[in-house]
């Protein structure tokens, strides 16, 4: 029994993981803090269901649309709000972006109403397999593989391109790398870019076996910035493996102690890593 | 006993040693200069005494007391007070607030900070700018802003940090005067880190010299710009062997 | 004394700014005589009583740049507080008032002591947790309600033992005269060492270290006083409204609007939270109420998020700040209008 839900814990943790690559990115490039990350997660969401159940096809194709069109609201998000805001003083940063957070939310329940949607159809919908004790969701198990093979193509872009390069460039010193030549502008709006893609991908492949609401966004906001905490902000491998350990957390201590106090859990690991450990695992030692 | 008392600091950053077993003594009344080429460890030295930095080894007396380590507020309250390189200039308080801010390391009371500020002003000839905000200022008037707030906190040694740096030659024998002013009046210790050597020769009584995080030279302004050591820190090895 | 003639003087305001307060003054006072409607009135004191939240949000956000997400739990927890021991003992509403500032105080200083070692948006999102923390605490906790929330006994009205009436016009003036108090501490506040101390802080804190300021007590001791506030209001709350639950008065959305209302009005202003207040509140009320009847739920929230987005965008300093460059080109120069 606890094996099985360790094992389910871990699958979630590689989404959560993928949830996190974004926000890491955003932060590393420039030191803003997305507070509507989860609320990019929830578009990505409803653009993945949206599809499956307009079109229809089958969710998975919702996939590239959901990237898309995150990449796209990073991309204005930034350059209609993001790079105004990075002038200002931190307060006028936090509730900038977390009025985006609120405008996102209620537009969502204005056009969505407040009920919970969920996909019945589809290819890695309704269906498990059993792996010894284990019984895995087909649903999870998709999004999970999912989730590792973009998170490595992410990290591999990264490290070993020229592009890479240059974002990871900007993150650690923006005034050098623009007198480098990097076009250091750009390359904060592509973080966005890429902070929403991936996010809202994660969202995409979440919709195979989670509920969609307008309000999921927060929850999802909160399990990023205890990732991105654990892992050590600034750190893409730190979010790979914070997302392991706080998708464990979710899953053994919702177990333990009850669904209700779930969130709660993760609140509060978030709070133990701020004090405790403000670098993370990952993280520049302050 | 001496004011300022430093034994043996060390400071390190991961691999580079920025403070390399510092000794030096400062007695009551003194100007002591500190120079040395860039990257010497001047104001990691500057910050290691304030307790801005928790030095890795050594121990720092004043007056009498192990202030090693000791948080910079702490160590202010006990008559430590320094200057920032680049001004550390509050743009949303007026000269004044500024001054008070200061003021009021010594007092509760807001008449009584405001009225150490408006002297310190006078001192440093920045009263008719008192309402006005720093950012409308010249930098010169910035830099005496910051030696105006250090001293409301009524120190007994009081640190500059490159006071003289960006200042023409004119603002520069200004501040001269007036810190040789302020420090016969109160009977400040003075501190001073410069490269500006029209500033900090005329002024000190004894100059130390720090290079590689080391100490190299200590002694009178007029012998140590004499010294084969100092000559060799700036002007390089080179130099020297062809003299 | 010498405090008391302090909070009193605003005499280093411009007289533009002292004429306005003498007016809003006047009007809160005449305000239910003049206007007799049951919702206006309900939404002045509910804009009075975001004052109260405001004013003491503003020393510690405004002034000391400290964003704290997290003052919604500070009202929650006095409101518990009053509400509990006037259900359990028949405590009168100021002996429960002042238990309930006790309550949220101390848990602002042991917070306080925990996360103000941390800076700038850790320390912003380690307030978000602990108030969702605290949020769920109490919607879990039987023994005061849970989630069903706690009903206020209710007493014979007029009855100024236990804070309850029929009529608004009682509850108006009970929130204008906090807000006056609050008004006053903050006057009071400005000219303090801790005030100073705390802009210095804001401003740079190395500098303001070097000068001789602990700051860490110097954002402890305000974060406890910003709790005081919030403790007032959620006494208020508590008698005025008759009925608490987690989702009322602990949520997220609260704690978040009056940070949004006064980086709005202009944060580490003086006006600033009585001018966002002024603006967002019958926004608000006016709109959710015209908006939910014809269904449309979520626009106003949309459009305060815009006017945010807007104000932290180009003027991050608010109203107050627009008033004030407006002032200055009009030739009110060398800083004569006080902005703090």
């Amino acid at each position: 029994m606890i094996l099985n839900i360790i094992v389910n814990g871990l699958l979630m943790g590689f989404v959560f993981a993928l949830v996190a690559l974004g926000l890491a990115i955003i932060f590393g490039v420039m030191e803003i803090v997305n507070f509507a990350h989860g609320e990019f997660l929830m578009v990505g969401m409803y653009a993945a269901y949206l599809t499956a159940t307009i079109l229809p096809v089958d969710p998975l194709l919702g996939l590239p649309v959901a990237a898309l069109i995150g990449f796209l609201l990073g991309i204005a998000s930034y350059y209609l709000l993001i790079r105004y805001l990075l002038r200002g003083p931190m307060l006028a940063q936090l509730l900038g972006t977390f009025a985006l957070m609120i405008f996102l939310r209620y537009l969502a329940m204005f056009i969505f109403g407040t009920d919970y949607c969920m996909l019945n159809e589809g290819i890695l919908i309704g269906k498990s397999c059993k792996l010894g004790s284990c019984i895995l969701p087909y649903g999870k198990l998709g999004a999970a593989g999912l989730s590792v093979i973009s998170f490595s193509i992410i990290y591999v872009i990264l490290h070993h391109t020229k592009f890479g390069s240059a974002l990871r460039a900007t993150a650690l010193d923006t005034e050098a790398a623009s007198i480098m030549g990097i076009n250091t502008e750009r390359m904060r709006a592509i973080a966005w870019g890429l902070g929403g893609l991936t996010v809202g991908l994660a969202g995409a492949l979440l919709t195979n076996f989670y509920y969609i609401y307008p309000t999921v966004g927060l929850l999802f906001t909160m399990i990023a910035f205890t990732t991105v905490a654990l892992g050590g902000f600034g750190s893409i491998e730190g979010s790979f493996v914070g997302g392991l350990i706080i998708g464990l957390v979710e899953t053994v201590g919702g177990y333990y102690a009850g669904p209700e106090w779930k969130f709660a859990l993760i609140y509060f690991a978030y709070f133990l890593i701020v004090v405790f450990r403000p670098q993370g695992l990952f993280g520049w030692s302050r | 006993m001496a004011l300022l008392e430093v034994s043996n600091l060390i400071k390190k950053f991961g691999g580079l040693t920025a403070c390399d077993n510092v000794s030096f003594k400062i007695e009551k009344g003194d100007i002591v200069g500190l120079i040395g080429p860039n990257g010497a460890g001047k104001t990691t030295l500057f910050n290691c005494l304030v307790g801005y930095y928790k030095p890795n080894d050594g121990t720092v007396l004043f007056k009498g007391e192990n202030i090693t380590g000791l948080k910079s507020f702490l160590s202010n309250r006990k008559g430590l007070a320094r200057t920032f390189q680049i001004p550390a200039i509050m743009g949303d308080m007026t000269v004044l607030e500024n001054t008070m801010v200061g003021a009021f390391c010594r007092t509760n009371d807001e008449d009584e900070a405001r009225d150490e500020a408006l002297k310190i002003l006078m001192l440093v000839r920045l009263d008719r700018e008192r309402d006005a905000y720093p950012t409308e200022l010249p930098f010169a008037a910035q830099k005496r802003i910051e030696l105006a707030r250090a001293l409301a906190t009524k120190p007994d040694l009081l640190m500059l940090d490159e006071i003289a740096s960006g200042l023409t030659k004119t603002e520069t024998e200004d501040i001269l005067r007036m810190l040789r002013d302020i420090k016969d009046g109160k009977g400040l210790t003075l501190f001073v880190i410069e490269h500006v050597m029209d500033f900090v020769m005329p002024i000190s009584d004894r100059v130390l010299v720090l290079d590689g995080g080391k100490k190299i030279a200590e002694g009178k302004p007029e012998s140590i710009i004499e010294m084969e050591e100092v000559i060799e820190a700036y002007l390089g090895e080179k130099y020297v062997k062809s003299q | 004394m010498k405090a008391l003639k302090k909070a009193l003087s605003f005499r280093d305001f411009h007289i533009s700014e002292r004429i306005g307060l003498f007016l809003f003054i006047v009007i809160c006072l005449a305000f239910p005589w003049i206007v007799k409607e049951s919702f206006a009135r309900s939404v002045m004191i509910d804009f009075l009583i975001f004052c109260l939240y405001g004013i003491g949000w503003n020393m510690i956000g405004g002034y000391g740049g400290q964003v704290a997400l997290g003052q919604s739990k500070n009202v929650g927890m006095s409101a518990y507080t009053v509400a509990m021991l006037m259900i359990l003992w028949d405590v009168p509403w100021c002996l429960g008032a002042a238990a309930g500032i006790i309550v949220a105080t101390t848990e602002s200083f042991v917070l306080g002591y925990v996360l103000f070692r941390l800076k700038g948006h850790y320390f912003a999102i380690a307030t978000i947790a602990v108030q969702l923390i605290w949020q769920q605490i109490f919607i879990n906790w039987d023994w005061v309600g849970g989630n069903r929330g706690l009903e206020l006994p209710i007493k014979e009205t007029p009855n100024f033992i236990y804070m309850q009436f029929e009529s608004e016009v009682y509850y108006h003036y009970l929130a204008l005269s906090l807000v006056i108090l609050a008004i006053l501490s903050m006057n009071w506040f400005r000219k303090s060492k801790l005030g100073y101390q705390l802009r210095a802080i804001k401003a740079n804190e190395d500098a303001a270290e070097s000068l001789g300021i602990n700051i860490y007590w110097a954002k402890v001791t305000t974060y406890c006083i910003t709790g005081i506030f919030a403790g007032l209001g959620g006494a208020f709350f508590a008698v005025y409204y008759m009925y608490i639950d987690p989702y009322s008065v602990m949520h997220l959305e609260l704690s978040i609007l009056i940070a949004l209302m006064t980086m709005i009005g202009g944060a580490g202003s003086m006006w600033g939270p009585i001018l966002g207040a002024m603006i967002l509140i019958p926004l608000d009320r006016y709109l959710g109420s015209w908006l939910g009847a014809s269904g449309f739920v979520g626009l106003d929230f949309m459009l305060y998020a815009i006017i945010v987005m807007v104000i932290a965008a180009c003027e991050p300093r608010g109203i107050w700040g627009i008033i004030e460059r407006a002032l200055i080109k009009r030739g009110n120069t060398n800083g004569s209008i006080r902005s703090i």
